[in-house]
């Protein structure tokens, strides 16, 4: 079975075959504990019940159990963003001192964060292109990447970046808000996986959501990371839940909510039949464009890499270079069917151009790197009828 | 104009459909006009909407209105109020800096000062909230702010924020004042010249445990302090991650613009319009809510006051009580609704935990039913006995949060449980 359809199965599949169909949305934030045994139970953790709603609910915890499910991995966690993801993934595990290593293209809230925000508390990151640049220091802990580069739309080799983090004992951290319908990154060895589950999961812009996945702590990592040590000793293959949780969440309060939670939870249901649909779309789309535009897409550059670590495809997204600011406004102004935003993976058809916008904060030579230049404009591709997207681009190539 | 009239109305311009109560924009992601109006909104040049991690309709009502009830210049809502808390520190401080803080605190704001902070380089320095001087101590060249409760839990002291603010004031460093228990209805910290309000909103501000949430408000007064350059060297210097923006050049209230453009958009704890409507109805009826939550708990203060197993009873406005003067200049129309009272031990208080029936057993406080809380089996649980000691919590301290139900029930109850 492909994964389209295993997910899609599992993921109808979650409900209980007892009580409400649909979860039950929990929006209390505080949770009554009926004796004062319990509740002290609760907070030394050998009771598993709700504590606050900052630490979690029951609405959070069905999603939190359909994202390990998809990824098979131990267990998730949601958060109230994508960014809130990767900063609870960050200030859990790193700490004033140690140093992150950034691989490929970066979203430019991602790249904010670690070239600006975490250097002012004493963390520093150093930015490569591919896994073969990665240079490994004393101080080094953890590498980051992102399963297809933003908006550059570049694959980091993955497995040398997997092998690099088992040899060196760094904690491995992919964004994949791909989903792991379409790459799963455990199988290349990262530890943890984060999610911005307002794109593709959600996948109508209405509801803001992020998502760690976790597997056990890997034996190599604890010389580095001997912070987690007792989460090993009292949850086992469930160690990172503590250490984010008590680490992070529960001080930095970065905590879903249930109504977004809830909404998030419809999105799965179908998340397999629209990715299906918005991926086969974008394919045929950069076929038939690829002679008109200059195209980013693997499919174009780097189609080995897309092959070997993307069996059915890469996602919505695919990026056009026009050559020059002018030339890439004209374009926007002139299509019908897109809608210029700043999101990604939502039904309908997005298009953005990120130097004025999501990157307009950085240097000629952060966008140079970053593969963000003038002229360009990355597409979200929705479920629209491909033939009226590829007609709308066409139509708008010269405006 | 008076507070109930801001809570029903600051804040919202009603569109096309003219709706009396605040629509819900449940959208991450906003559609621009064009480029040009997508390049603009990124700049600053134009103010819209861009997406929900930084800013939404919903939650722009909540924080105009929030604001106003404290009388600030702009509000920033939140996920959570610990992250209220986190965004309000760590927008003054970077590694190597510190922070002065009151030892009588909410147990989680003491871990993430104490603990969490510390990972990222930032000290935290803790003086008796009663002793003003000794926090003037504690301040050097790297300290960016003074923190403290307005009335603190659990210990319940209301601090002598003339003396706090003045000692803030001489140093040129931010105060930051978590107005959670009092609510703008009882203390108005900005009036009293602090700089900076945090916020729990998932207690009083829905009033029945609805909604998680926080909100940090801007007062007049901080600007001036974040004028200076050598103290608070990223207000006044280019912020290479906002194309070069200088926070304390623009039109806008420097100290919340930070907070939003740099950290809610790094580090993402955004609230959901969800709940920020949520909290917009609860202050509807906040300044009603405030006024019956106070009388109440004064009611059952006296009433413990007088009861033989009770040691000791913490109330503000009960006479007698170390913060009455405080509570008498400081709060206007009561002292909300929490207080605690002691009995003889650790058992005896979980036992009298476990017999109330009215009460629930939750950790949380500010709800229209009333809490019982035994804070050293639970929210106190990870400090050890001499932090326990600083913040006040004795080991026999049950915490009560007193709700909206009739009054001579909830006394009943307690007499019952206390047999």
């Amino acid at each position: 079975m492909n994964n389209f359809e295993r997910y899609q199965t599992f993921v109808v599949q979650a409900a209980a075959k007892e009580g409400p169909i649909d979860p039950a949305v929990v929006g209390s934030a505080s949770f009554a504990y009926g004796d004062p045994e319990v509740a002290e139970a609760i907070f030394e953790g050998s009771v598993q019940k709700p504590l606050y709603a900052r630490m979690g609910n029951p609405t959070n915890a069905y999603l939190e159990r359909l994202i390990a499910g998809i990824d098979e991995a131990e267990g998730a966690m949601a958060t109230s963003s994508g960014m809130g993801a990767i900063a609870m993934v960050s200030t859990a595990m790193l700490e004033a001192g140690d140093e992150v290593v950034c691989v490929g293209g970066l979203f430019g809230g991602s790249y904010a964060f670690f070239s600006q925000t975490l250097p002012r508390f004493g963390i520093k990151a150093r930015f490569y292109k591919d896994a073969d640049d990665v240079e490994i220091t004393p101080q080094t802990k953890m590498i980051y990447c992102e399963s297809i580069g933003n908006p550059n739309m570049k694959i980091v080799d993955f497995e040398v970046l997997g092998k690099l983090a088992k040899e060196k004992g760094l904690l491995f951290v992919v964004d994949n808000t791909l989903t792991p319908l379409l790459f799963e990154p455990f199988k290349w060895g990262a530890d943890l996986i984060v999610y911005s589950t307002t794109k593709i999961i959600a996948g109508h812009s209405q509801a803001l959501g992020g998502a760690v996945a976790f597997r056990g702590v890997r034996e190599e990592l604890l010389e580095r990371f001997s912070c987690l040590k007792p989460f090993i000793e009292k949850l086992g293959e469930k160690a990172y839940m503590g250490a984010l949780k008590k680490r992070s969440m529960r001080d930095f309060g970065m905590s879903m909510n249930a109504y977004a939670a809830h909404l998030t939870i419809l999105g799965l249901q179908t998340l397999a039949l629209r990715l299906q649909r918005s991926c086969e779309n974008t394919l045929d789309i950069v076929r038939a464009l690829k002679e008109e535009f200059n195209i980013l897409h693997p499919l174009l550059s780097q189609p080995e890499r897309l092959d070997r670590y993307f069996p059915c495809s890469c996602g919505q997204m695919f990026s056009i270079d026009l050559g020059s600011k002018e030339r890439a406004f004209g374009f926007l102004k002139s299509l019908k069917i897109a809608y210029i935003t700043a999101n990604l993976g939502d039904a309908r058809t997005l298009a953005i151009h990120p130097r004025s916008t999501i990157y307009r904060d950085f240097s000629e030579e952060e966008c140079r790197f970053l593969g963000v230049s003038d002229g360009l404009v990355r597409v979200s591709v929705g479920l629209e009828s491909k033939e009226a997207i590829i007609e709308d681009f066409l139509r708008s190539k010269n405006a | 104009m008076h507070k109930e009239t801001i809570a029903l109305h600051a804040g919202y311009e009603k569109d096309e459909q003219k709706t009396m109560a605040v629509p819900i924009y449940m959208t991450t992601a906003y559609a621009f006009d064009s480029a040009e109006h997508a390049a603009n909104l990124f700049a600053l040049k134009e103010l819209g909407n861009i997406y929900t991690r930084i800013g939404n309709p919903t939650t722009d009502v909540f924080e105009k209105r929030f604001a106003a009830l404290e009388g600030g210049e702009a509000a920033l809502a939140t996920a959570s109020g610990m992250a209220a808390i986190t965004y309000a520190v760590l927008n003054l401080c970077e590694a190597g800096d510190n922070i002065v803080a009151a030892n009588q605190l909410y147990g989680g704001t003491v871990t993430l000062f104490t603990h969490t902070l510390r990972r990222l380089g930032i000290e935290a320095r803790m003086f008796d909230v009663h002793s003003p001087q000794e926090a003037k101590k504690l301040i050097d060249e790297k300290t960016k702010l003074i923190f403290f409760e307005s009335i603190t839990n659990p210990s319940i002291d209301v601090p002598d924020f003339e003396e706090l603010v003045k000692v803030a004031n001489e140093a040129g460093i931010i105060s930051i004042v978590d107005n959670t228990v009092a609510t703008p209805i009882l203390c108005n910290p900005i009036e009293l010249g602090v700089d900076v309000v945090v916020h729990s909103t998932s207690k009083y501000t829905t009033g029945q445990g609805l909604a998680l949430g926080g909100i940090i408000v801007e007062g007049r007064s901080a600007k001036e302090k974040l004028l200076n350059k050598e103290r608070y060297p990223h207000f006044n210097e280019p912020d290479a991650s906002y194309h070069g923006l200088i926070y304390n050049e623009t039109p806008f209230p420097p100290f919340i613009l930070r907070a939003r453009l740099s950290l809610l958009r790094d580090m993402g704890a955004a609230p959901s319009p969800f709940n920020s409507w949520l909290f917009i109805q609860g202050l509807e009826h906040l300044a009603l809510r405030m006024r019956r939550h106070s009388d109440s708990a004064l009611k059952i203060a006296k009433w413990l006051a007088n009861h033989p197993k009770v040691k000791k009873v913490n109330y503000p406005l009960l006479e007698g009580d170390r913060n009455y003067e405080n509570a008498k200049k400081y709060l206007k129309g009561g002292a909300s609704g929490l207080l605690s009272f002691e009995v003889g031990s650790f058992e005896e208080a979980k036992r009298i935990a476990d017999s109330v029936k009215i009460f629930s057993r939750v950790v949380n406080i500010g709800d229209s039913k009333s809490i019982i809380t035994h804070p050293a089996s639970t929210t106190h649980q990870q400090l050890s006995a001499e932090e326990l000691e600083a913040a006040g919590v004795g080991e026999g301290l049950l915490r009560l949060s007193i709700g909206l139900e009739n009054v001579e029930d909830l006394i009943a109850d307690l007499a019952q449980a206390m047999e």
